[in-house]
């Protein structure tokens, strides 16, 4: 990555806690021990995935020029995933209207999802309306697939992508 | 005289040892003496030829070598140094003569004359870049003696010393002469007078920093590169007029080097500026700050950053190390520390940003440093702070500044690496006091504000933590505001629950009066005395947090104990019989359940942590757990008991066996004297305390007791189990007692959960009493085996049962190693022939190796050491030769399953040695139905595929195989069970990390397509794994 | 699939091979072969005869796959007129030419005929060249890419290639390259939402004699009407656009279609079969993974010259993958025939029969 630092001093938020419920918390069962638990959940009940599912699978993300998550830096949040059937809207929100690394960030996102998300969902990427000095541009980029493949293909740009993506899964721990 | 001629002609005609020893040993015996052998050497030592004058010294090395020090006086040992320094002019004599005056050396009776001849020899003759490392040894090794036995002589040579030493020591390369090297400049640094000569030695000490040397992978020496940096260090900190010389080069260091140099730099810097002292770390403050805080404020990583901040520390503590202690006045702070804190301030002013966090840090590294900037820069942090949260335009940013105190409180507070400030010698004081009344004010506001709420109790966690910091009655009102928190709906906002608790029990240990009077009573009014109904979720989950809540702040004993009243008294309304169907039964169990399962959680704490107040619960709590549960028992089958039912007994027998686990060998024998009355001559007085009485006898081991009684058992049981060896059963025979038990238990009427507390008083029995019960086992070994084990005309159910049971004795003995335990288990081995229960045996084969919950230290069994390993090498070897030549049969399915379940139980240690072996046996695992199994092998593989993967030809032997018996398991359509598809799962995502590319890259591309259909799974627990394993194969690569 | 449609398409057959998604598929003009490249650097080829039971019916099968040596995907495949050559575009920026050793002019081109040997390689592009196209007559290769340049060779004899011209017009990745099918025509799509046509002046070199603008986002894709009076576009902002010939260098945007919900990325002009009055059928796919035909008809006396109507349509053409290609059969004998390409690696061959 070159030397230029787009912002040297970020604003950096606590990344929350992952709150999925358990069992007995979401009045699936009366016993607060497993063992009593009703066996649904093995086998045959399915769980969708949902936008905090997409969410754990991007908050991780390395920003590129900080030691920092996307999530703590509020460049991702969950409120910024929407999902239609088969069809998922990422939004991002660059720390700084000139941030270059906006197209990485975004490209490091679509790549998260591409290796994390079934073939039938089709993402869409975009930062904050109104977040980005040339937010048309970025767009555009980040939506055009050829453009995407032929930069997964550019081996400098993808070792710079593994480097944010590294943390897989879980909270991003300091 | 002849004979030290003789010895000597041998010598240098054979160079046989045994001259060498045959010669000390007529010195020693006085036959000759050394002169003598100088003697009879003479023609040698003055011969033209080289070899003859080297062989002649290195004979005489030799024998000094190895002759005794009383041996030699004074005059023999002058005779000998000038002998040898006379051979140090000789090239040819020059490496036996150094190697003799090694030995000489460390002769007690050389006097000082000598060794300044030796040294100034040495210095003269000497060149060291002629020599080879082994000989430089020797001359390092001779200053080395000298100067631990000749230290004055070395001083009084003074600078020809020195400078004879810096002459030799330069350039040296060898790890083993520098250790010595090191050794001895460390000395001479501090002690000499090297003040002429210290640029030389700084040359000689700073030219090997930083150390970079790795060892060779077969180091005769075994010198590590830890090893040299330790005794350079010392070298470098050895004396403050290193410090104009020494700084600049770590700076120096610090701007190019790599990430470990700058660690190692650091490293150094913090033992040698408190030695360069405070002047001169003022001198290079100010460029050593401006190293440092690009370390801190774009830091590379975390452990660069974590050593710039301890060094940071030691030069703030050095450069105020001189002024007096009680100096805390403001000015006495100096121009640089006041530039540091200013910069930390200006970063301050913008809390939420990254850089105010770096500047926090750093003021907690001059608060642990405890000078007098400590204070000061505490409470200007502080002060700042306080002002940025009141100030309305920064109230967002509320929740930064409140993490920064806390880190600020946490500093001041110290930790174990630091004393606490308050304890330092200058103040009693923490340099928060004054600021105290502000700190607990707004962290209080902020409890009350969802955003500041968390960062408010870690906060006020801190500030309790700190000694004598709070005072009680401030404590009280903490207590009341945070109690607020718990009254909340839990959804309301981001769950603090368990940081609440964090803050709540801290208070506990200091002030326990405070909770019972405010927290508890809020906590018990939230759990109702009637039983939320079914769809109530809320009140349910409600009452639950106000359990746990309890269970986790009332360890302390006045507070355990009204737990205790409270929940008992809870218990007895809720488990009141009631004859009619008034309300949900299956709520208030659960109801019932949950408040039991808070007290044993609490109790299991305490027990652990060896409370001393716990034994008294066998009076004040066993008893009501008792009538509780008997009563229930004894009710009539049409009237609600929610006591009796067997979830609510589980609880309640664990509450039994903790509280008697502690309880003395007296004490035990008090309460099983009384649950033998009660359930073997249905005298309940004693065991409820005299607080059941009724009509309906008690006799739960009738074997036409009533279920609700046969339940009980499992009270009766766990009494007994956590019993001590020493303590005897209260019965006449003991194996007549435990072939009672196998009958009841194999009543067809009984129940697996009758039948295990049954199997539990077996085991632990013949465990701890095996001497007892021999009878018991010879009958079981000739009767039981043949009448039920083996007795095909039996029901299968009832012969599995058996052989649980047979399972339990065995392990008692197993676990304590008891030669008639193997007879037990061929019994099983037999059975994985047959047709009906080769399954069960197989099973049980291999789970005889695991961990068991009964017979454990706390229950006092009795157990060997390494019983697994030796049950494990007998049993392995057979079931490896009986799977042998039995492919795709069911007996080789039997064994199969044995393996997998053995090995799963016991630790790696235990089977890696086999791996290879074991490995094509488990594969044809993988294919069998039961998905237990699979992951059973799919986890053993997991843990081992180190060791599969390090063996190139192992892996690409079964590459194929793995990976694609792999990707089936983790298919929805092959494998419903979600467990083996996430083992699967994390199997193949360690396979890139540790098998070589080039074995596995064929499979990249139809892995990747594979796993994109897992990502589809209907299990999010399986996605995550699958999500993890497709990364790491895209990141596969040569 | 919409039953009310007068017609449907039938499978004729599913090609799966490619590792990784496939780019382009390409029908040579003279004998019975379908090409196609991929990101996995291959273009495998696969040859179709009457099958045994019914004459209607084809059968396909895979008779090679060349692996190129492209250093990245291969995005474009075109053939040249004669069916002899075959030129590939890859992302490592490079052009490559492709030539049987011993070619049997015999109809069928079947296994018989040797490996496929690269003739030349053309290098000029800095960046990922994206599409690839021979003129008419054959005499003229265009390639185009994201330096924002088009490149027109001049094909000579014993595949020796001279560059007659870059072209400089577009302000972003040029997507796409088309021939007119009889004149020295040439139509670019780009990024920069702009379609371009240049004309070689005979005195000058290649110039562009006009843009035509109206798309609101990428133009993916270029057909021209089998008779050379239409050229139709495809592109990001989920239209297509028929653009008339007015004038003997004017062009004219006459039609705007809708009828997908993501990127068209693909569109393919052909005779059809429905009757003669009829300007030929035209078929477009893209990342909602549909494939529509439509039945495009002169108009007249009415204020639109055009009307489109789509006679037949599939969704999940290629399950859940987009379809990145689509091309009408130029052979006489199967104007009804079609092929695509998808992110599944998969090629499919369609015939649109009544329903």
């Amino acid at each position: 990555m070159n030397g230029e630092i787009f912002n040297a001093n970020p604003t950096v938020y606590a990344s929350k806690r992952s709150t999925r419920k358990s069992k007995f918390e979401a009045g699936q069962s009366l016993w607060i021990d497993e063992q009593y638990q009703p066996e649904l959940s093995s086998e045959s009940e399915v769980e969708p995935i949902d936008e905090d599912e997409i969410f754990d699978l991007i908050r991780s993300i390395a920003d590129p020029e900080h030691p920092n998550s996307l999530e703590e830096l509020r460049v991702v949040s969950a409120e910024q995933i929407e999902m239609g059937d088969n069809h998922i809207m990422v939004e991002f929100t660059p720390t700084v209207p000139h941030c270059g690394m906006s197209t990485l960030i975004g490209l490091s996102i679509r790549v998260r999802l591409m290796r994390s998300l079934p073939q039938r969902f089709k993402v869409d990427i975009r930062v904050k309306p109104g977040s980005h000095q040339s937010e048309l541009a970025v767009n555009k980029q980040l939506n055009d697939k050829e453009r995407v493949a032929a930069a997964l293909e550019n081996s400098a740009l993808v070792e710079t992508l593994e480097k944010c993506l590294e943390p897989i899964g879980g909270p991003h721990s300091r | 005289m002849a004979t030290a001629e003789r010895l000597v002609r041998s010598w240098m005609a054979s160079e046989k040892d045994s001259e060498v020893d045959e010669s000390v040993a007529g010195i020693s015996s006085g036959q000759f003496t050394l002169l003598d052998i100088i003697k009879a050497l003479g023609e040698f030592l003055t011969s033209e030829e080289d070899r003859l004058r080297m062989k002649g010294v290195e004979f005489l090395s030799s024998v000094l070598g190895r002759c005794p020090h009383e041996r030699l006086n004074r005059q023999a040992i002058r005779v000998l140094s000038t002998f040898y320094c006379s051979k140090l002019e000789d090239l040819e004599t020059i490496i036996p003569a150094l190697n003799g005056l090694s030995y000489l050396v460390k002769f007690p009776n050389i006097q000082s004359a000598e060794v300044k001849d030796i040294l100034n020899a040495i210095f003269a003759n000497v060149k060291m870049r002629a020599l080879v490392q082994s000989t430089r040894f020797f001359v390092f090794s001779i200053v080395d003696s000298l100067i631990t036995s000749h230290r004055d002589t070395l001083k009084e040579m003074g600078s020809t010393f020195l400078a004879g030493y810096l002459n030799l020591a330069v350039g040296e390369k060898d790890p083993r002469n520098l250790m010595l090297a090191f050794a001895i400049a460390r000395v001479v640094l501090v002690e000499f007078d090297t003040l002429a000569h210290i640029e030389d030695f700084f040359d000689i000490t700073f030219c090997y920093f930083p150390i970079t040397f790795r060892p060779p992978p077969d180091d005769p020496y075994g010198i590590s590169a830890d090893n040299l940096k330790q005794s350079l260090r010392l070298c470098l900190s050895a004396t403050p007029a290193f410090g104009l010389l020494g700084i600049p080069v770590f700076l120096e260091k610090l701007t190019a080097g790599s990430p470990s140099t700058k660690r190692d730099t650091l490293h150094a810097m913090d033992i040698c500026l408190p030695v360069y002292g405070s002047a001169v770390s003022r001198e290079f403050g100010k460029k050593i700050w401006s190293s440092l805080k690009l370390e801190i404020f774009q830091p590379t990583d975390p452990d660069t950053e974590h050593s710039a901040l301890n060094t940071l520390q030691a030069l703030v503590r050095t450069m105020h190390a001189d002024q007096s202690q009680d100096a805390v006045h403001e000015d006495s702070i100096t121009g640089l520390a006041r530039d540091m804190c200013n910069e930390c301030m200006q970063a301050l002013k913008e809390p939420e940003k990254a850089q105010a966090r770096a500047a926090i840090k750093v003021i907690c590294a001059f608060a642990r440093a405890n000078g007098p900037l400590s204070r000061f820069a505490v409470s200007q942090a502080a002060e700042l702070l306080i002002r940025n949260f009141h100030d309305p335009d920064e109230v967002s940013n509320r929740a930064s500044v409140v993490m920064l105190l806390t880190e600020l409180i946490e500093a001041c507070r110290g930790d174990a690496t630091h004393a606490p400030i308050s304890q330092s010698s200058h103040s009693s004081l923490s340099p928060l006091t004054a600021s105290k009344d502000a700190l607990l004010g707004l962290l209080i506001v902020s409890l009350k504000t969802p955003a500041t709420c968390l960062p408010a109790l870690h906060g006020l966690t801190a500030l309790v933590r700190t000694p004598t910091l709070v005072a009680d009655d401030e404590l009280g009102y903490i207590v009341l505001e945070v109690s607020e928190l718990l009254r909340k709906e839990p959804d309301e906002v981001e769950d603090v629950t368990t940081d609440t608790l964090a803050l709540l029990s801290a208070i506990a240990g200091i002030a326990p009066h405070h909770l019972s009077s405010q927290m508890l009573p809020i906590l018990f009014s939230f759990l109702p005395d009637v039983t939320p109904s079914r769809d109530a979720t809320a009140q349910r989950a409600f009452y639950w947090r106000a359990l746990s809540s309890l269970s986790a702040l009332c360890v302390q004993p006045q507070l355990f104990e009204t737990l205790v009243v409270r929940l008992i008294a809870k218990l007895d309304l809720l488990c009141a019989i009631s004859p009619t169907r008034t309300f949900d039964q299956e709520s208030t169990t659960a109801y019932a359940h949950a408040i039991l399962t808070a007290l044993t959680n609490t109790l299991d704490v305490k027990v652990s942590s060896k409370d001393v107040d716990v034994p008294k619960y066998a009076e004040l709590l066993l008893p009501h757990m008792f009538r509780l549960y008997l009563d229930a028992a004894l009710a009539s089958s049409e009237v609600m008991a929610v006591a009796a039912d067997p979830r609510l007994l589980q609880v309640g027998a664990k509450i039994i066996r903790l509280v008697n686990q502690t309880l003395n060998v007296a004490r035990q024998e008090k309460l099983v004297a009384a649950v033998f009355a009660a359930y073997t001559q249905g005298d309940v007085k004693l065991i409820t305390g005299g607080l059941l009485n009724s009509s309906t006898p008690f006799a739960p081991l009738y074997l036409n007791a009533s279920p609700r009684q046969r339940n009980t058992f499992i009270l009766f049981s766990s009494t007994i189990v956590s019993l001590r060896k020493e303590v005897r059963m209260p019965v006449d025979n003991l194996s007549t007692f435990l072939s009672e038990l196998v009958a009841w238990s194999d009543n067809p009427s009984s129940t697996v959960f009758q039948r295990e507390a049954a199997s539990h008083i077996l085991a632990s029995n013949v465990n701890k009493h095996v001497d007892d019960v021999s009878d018991f086992l010879s009958s079981q070994l000739e009767d039981y085996s043949s009448s039920a084990l083996k007795n095909t005309s039996m029901p299968a159910e009832a012969r599995k049962n058996a052989i649980s049971t047979w399972t339990s004795v065995t392990r008692a003995l197993l676990v304590r190693s008891h030669p008639s335990a193997n007879a037990f288990i061929d019994h099983l081995f037999e059975l994985l022939d047959d047709n009906t229960v080769d399954w069960d045996a197989a099973r049980a084969i291999g789970l005889l190796a695991s961990e068991d919950a009964i017979l454990t230290k706390r229950n006092d069994a009795v157990l060997k050491i390494l019983h697994v390993q030796k049950y494990f090498n007998t049993v392995m070897s057979r079931l490896l030769e009986g799977a042998k030549g039995t492919k795709g049969s069911r007996r080789e399915t039997a064994y199969l399953v044995a393996l997998a379940y053995l090995i799963n139980a016991v630790p790696k240690a235990v089977y890696v040695t086999q791996m290879p072996s074991l490995m094509p046996i488990l594969l044809r695992g993988l294919d069998l139905v039961d998905p237990s199994i699979r992951s059973h092998i799919i986890n053993t593989l997991s843990n081992n595929i180190d060791i599969t993967s390090t063996d190139k030809d192992a892996v690409s032997m079964y590459a194929s195989t793995l990976v694609l018996a792999m990707l089936k398991n983790c298919t929805y359509s092959e494998m419903p069970d979600p467990g083996v598809r996430a083992a699967a799962l994390k199997y193949l995502a360690l396979l890139p990390g540790t098998v070589r590319y080039d074995l596995l890259h064929p499979y990249k591309t139809r892995v990747l397509k594979e796993l994109a259909k897992i990502l589809d799974d209907p299990k999010r627990a399986v996605r995550k794994e699958a999500v993890i394993a497709r990364t790491n194969w895209y990141k596969y690569s040569g | 699939m919409d039953v009310d449609l007068p017609y449907r398409l039938e499978l004729i057959s599913d090609l799966p091979g490619h590792d990784e998604r496939a780019w382009q598929v390409a029908w040579n003009p003279t004998k019975p072969l379908l090409a196609s490249c991929s990101a996995d650097k291959s273009v495998r080829m696969y040859s179709y005869r009457p099958s045994d039971h019914g004459s209607k019916s084809l059968a396909f099968s895979h008779m090679g796959t060349i692996p190129t040596g492209h250093t990245k995907t291969v995005r474009s495949i075109a053939w040249a007129p004669s069916g002899k050559t075959l030129a590939t575009g890859s992302f490592d920026s490079n052009v490559g030419i492709w030539e049987r050793e011993d070619v049997s002019d015999s109809e069928d081109a079947g296994e018989t005929a040797g490996d496929w040997e690269c003739m030349t390689l053309l290098e000029g592009h800095e960046t990922e060249c994206k599409s690839v196209g021979y003129s008419s007559s054959g005499t003229l290769l265009a390639s185009c890419s994201r330096d924002k340049t088009v490149w027109i060779w001049e094909v000579k004899p014993d595949a020796d290639f001279e560059c007659m011209g870059v072209l400089m017009e577009h302000s972003q990745d040029v997507k796409c390259v088309a021939w007119h099918p009889s004149e020295e025509i040439l139509a670019s799509a780009s990024y920069d939402d702009t379609i371009k046509l240049y004309i070689d002046d005979p005195s000058e070199d290649w110039f562009c004699f006009s843009t035509l603008s109206g798309h609101k986002s990428t133009v993916w894709s270029l057909s021209w009407s089998p008779q050379g009076s239409y050229l139709a576009s495809s592109s990001d902002d989920l239209t297509i656009r028929i653009w008339k010939r007015v004038e003997e260098h004017e062009w004219k945007s006459v039609l705007e279609l809708r009828g997908h919900e993501r990127s068209i990325y693909s569109i393919s002009w052909g005779v059809g079969k429905g009757a003669s009055e009829n300007l030929g059928w035209l078929t477009t796919t893209g990342g909602d993974g549909k494939i529509n035909v439509w039945e495009i008809t002169e108009m007249q006396h009415t204020k639109d010259p055009l009307s489109a109507t789509l006679i037949a349509r599939i969704s999940g053409a290629h399950d859940v993958n987009d379809v990145n290609s689509v091309s009408w059969c130029p052979r006489l004998e199967h104007p009804d025939l079609l092929a695509t390409a998808g992110d599944d690696g998969s090629v499919k061959v369609w015939r649109v029969v009544p329903s």
